[in-house]
């Protein structure tokens, strides 16, 4: 097993600067995800001219981190299970501006359809949520709603018709469900589900990697 | 992925922490689009390049999915009418029960090498056996070629074939002994079966070793069996040919019907060329006892009496009580049992227990009888014993009781597993006989009944069944419910064939020697499809056979 040590105090886009947040298990879990997306990243690169003609999902968002930027590529989207409930929404009605919470936003969506798309990231981004399943069916009401991102590029124009169809496939996968074996079932793709089962069956246990750690420490005493 | 020869692989064995294999048992997963059944046979890579050979005993198909509740949700909370765009991840496993390893090759010395029973590991190769894989797995490889007795033809589910054989020496002796048939009627298999297999054991040895015995119980089904069928079909006729036998009706068949009360023979059949049979008085003497095998007899009173009266009838003399008997007639009105009408005692018999004696014998060869019982047979009525007397090797007889009551069935078929039992155990070289006789009898339940109660008909039976093997006396049974048997008949049976049989009767004890999985698969067998346990088998296996080619109608 190959262990890479890192910097935690080295400012990243998920831990930001080391002043930010001096707790060390809080920068810790950012510089994870910052690696994890960086790896996610690079997959993404290398898998998507294996299949040109289709679209790719990356789990997850495509920015990168609160400090946006992250996939430019064409023909990528991201789908978040989880996403921010303090997000606030601004809409421009002629002159006026209206902001709106996410949970009045979402809690009415009904199923199968989509909220309006966003920019995000000062324009590198768009997203918009999509309901998979009734809320009547589920214990929130802000369950069974995913997060879709796509990146704003200049050789893929966001159009109506391109984010219905977008938003179309993502809802043919809502039927089967890993419910029972994941609590997030309600919002889950099953093919993203097939992934992440698949590789975290690679996954060394918690154990094996404490172990590793302890004896690499033993070792530096020695 | 194939091997050299082409045989695809169908799937690799799974091992887990809860669902080990072990050195009886292996799982494995089945890629998509192979169809298997229970009763494959496969084969598993194992150490040493050997090969394990398994029997497919179950299959489970198996999902992510954490409860069924689970599917329900999956199907936006049961609705019938969307298809999923990614099917969920399932796959289907089979449970094989181990019969084998070949060891992988061979000793210095040319012997096989020995088999290795460590569990089969996971992510092994599997595949259809072939046919002479199928032979390892089963024990045939190792049976002499002049042993084998076809008795079916296994056939998998990617349409391999192979012939089953049975061990002559396990059928009809020295080794062990016996056929019993089980299954619910209707079907067409056990009186076909039995038929066929007799047929195959006659083409296989030398036939002049073996007179065959048949017992019709039932319409006319065996009352032509040497005549050709109206019509074979040609598929038919190739599994005969397939198995190595002639499609061809019995020869040498001798018929015996039954006398009805007008002397004609009572029949639902009349073969070409026939005899009748009869009972007197003096042909009985010695059997009275047959007679009574269904009447209770706590108190061995009738024994009593039975004794008495063979006695009396076989010494008499012109002075003795039995003087004037000479028919049923005198026997059940005339002295010594009775006198102006009246019961009389017999020694220390008191005159009703005589009474009762008189009143089950009136009603069996008087008020009751089809016939068979008589006061004197004319010189066209044989007697039963005497014919079987003349058994010869090469030749069938069959006797017709079909159209007699219970007690007369029983009395006649006691009657023939009596002569035939004494004339084998008593033997000396004065007598002629085959080296082995083969009865074959139908419901078997109504003459050797399960249970406690014990009859001179069912000493007979488990005679024949216990000390049979040793003397060439070779029972080929057949009833619905194995169950219904008595224990000691059954489990002398080296070789048990099973048809289709209901969940009830399978959950009895009597089926302990089949696996749990395999009991399930037995209610599901198919017309023409049996299980066959034999000695030599390492598993119970599901054959088809032919249709009889002797004529049905």
């Amino acid at each position: 097993m190959n262990i890479i040590i890192q910097d935690l105090a080295e400012m990243d886009a998920f831990s930001g600067d080391f002043k930010e947040a001096q707790d060390l298990r809080e920068r810790g879990r950012g510089k994870t995800r910052h690696l994890m997306s960086i790896m996610e990243f690079e997959i993404v690169k290398e898998f998507r001219d294996c299949v040109p003609d289709g679209w790719m999902i990356k789990d997850g968002l495509v920015s990168f981190g609160k400090y946006g930027g992250g996939m430019q590529s064409p023909k990528v989207i991201g789908v978040a299970k989880n996403f921010t409930t303090v997000q606030k929404f601004y809409l421009q009605h002629g002159k006026s501006r209206q902001v709106e919470s996410i949970t009045s936003l979402l809690g009415n969506l009904p199923q199968g359809h989509r909220t309006p798309a966003y920019e995000g990231f000062g324009g590198k981004t768009a997203f918009w949520y999509l309901r998979l399943r009734k809320s009547q069916q589920l214990l929130y009401p802000l369950f069974g709603v995913i997060k879709v991102e796509i990146p704003i590029l200049e050789e893929q124009p966001l159009l109506t018709e391109l984010l219905d169809e977008i938003s179309g496939a993502l809802l043919a996968e809502q039927f089967v469900t890993p419910y029972g074996s994941d609590d997030r079932w309600h919002s889950h793709l099953y093919p993203i589900y097939q992934a992440e089962h698949a590789s975290k069956q690679l996954f060394y246990s918690t154990q094996v990697i404490q172990g590793c750690i302890n004896n690499a420490l033993r070792r530096q005493h020695v | 992925m194939n091997d050299m020869k082409g045989n695809p692989v169908i799937g690799r064995t799974s091992a887990t922490d809860r669902d080990p294999n072990t050195a009886d048992k292996f799982n494995f997963w089945i890629t998509a689009d192979v169809i298997v059944n229970p009763f494959d046979i496969v084969e598993s890579e194992h150490f040493n390049s050997s090969k394990t050979y398994g029997l497919v005993t179950n299959l489970e198909h198996r999902t992510d999915a954490a409860s069924h509740l689970a599917n329900y949700v999956s199907n936006n909370f049961g609705s019938v009418t969307e298809e999923p765009n990614t099917p969920r991840v399932g796959a289907t496993l089979a449970k094989v029960n181990v019969m084998m390893n070949d060891g992988g090759g061979k000793k210095p010395d040319g012997s096989p090498q020995d088999g290795i029973y460590m569990p089969v590991e996971n992510e092994r190769n599997v595949r259809f056996a072939v046919e002479s894989g199928i032979h390892a797995a089963l024990g045939i490889d190792t049976m002499k070629e002049e042993n084998r007795i076809p008795a079916g033809l296994i056939k998998m589910s990617n349409e391999v074939e192979a012939v089953v054989y049975l061990d002559k020496t396990y059928v009809i002796g020295p080794e062990s002994a016996h056929v019993n048939i089980s299954g619910i009627s209707g079907l067409a298999t056990k009186t076909s079966y039995a038929m066929f297999l007799i047929q195959s054991i006659l083409q296989k040895i030398d036939s002049s070793e073996v007179a065959v015995i048949i017992m019709n119980v039932k319409h006319g089904d065996l009352l032509k069996i040497d005549e050709p069928p109206k019509k074979l079909d040609e598929d038919q006729k190739a599994l005969w040919l397939r198995l190595g036998l002639e499609p061809k009706p019995f020869q040498n068949v001798h018929y015996y019907l039954p006398r009805g009360k007008n002397g004609e023979a009572n029949s639902f059949v009349r073969p070409r060329q026939f005899k009748i049979y009869g009972y007197e008085l003096n042909d009985c003497v010695d059997k009275l006892d047959l007679l009574f095998s269904n009447i209770p007899d706590p108190t061995e009173t009738i024994d009593s009496l039975i004794g008495e009266i063979s006695n009396g009838l076989m010494y008499r003399t012109a002075k003795s009580p039995f003087a004037k008997v000479q028919d049923w007639q005198s026997l059940l009105d005339g002295p010594p049992l009775s006198l102006d009408g009246r019961s009389q005692g017999m020694g220390d018999i008191k005159a009703s227990s005589v009474g009762k004696f008189r009143r089950h014998l009136r009603r069996m060869v008087k008020t009751r009888t089809t016939g068979v019982f008589t006061n004197r047979r004319t010189r066209n009525e044989g007697h039963l014993e005497e014919e079987i007397k003349k058994i010869e090797g090469g030749h069938t007889y069959v006797i017709d009781i079909a159209k007699l009551q219970d007690h007369e069935q029983a009395f006649a078929f006691g009657d023939m597993v009596r002569t035939i039992y004494e004339m084998f155990a008593e033997s000396d070289e004065t007598l002629n006989l085959p080296e082995k006789v083969l009865i074959f009898v139908d419901e078997l339940n109504k003459y050797a009944p399960a249970g406690l109660r014990e009859s001179p008909l069912i000493e007979q039976i488990l005679d024949i069944s216990e000390r049979g093997r040793s003397l060439g006396v070779i029972l080929l049974s057949a009833q619905q419910f194995m169950s219904a048997v008595h224990s000691r008949v059954t489990g002398n049976s080296a070789t048990k064939i099973i048809g289709r049989s209901t969940s009830s009767e399978i959950m009895q004890p009597d089926y302990r020697f089949l696996d749990q999985d395999l009991k399930l698969s037995v209610t599901r067998l198919s017309k023409g499809e049996l299980l066959v346990q034999h000695a030599v088998f390492r598993q119970p296996i599901k054959i088809i056979f032919p249709k009889p080619a002797y004529r049905q109608d």
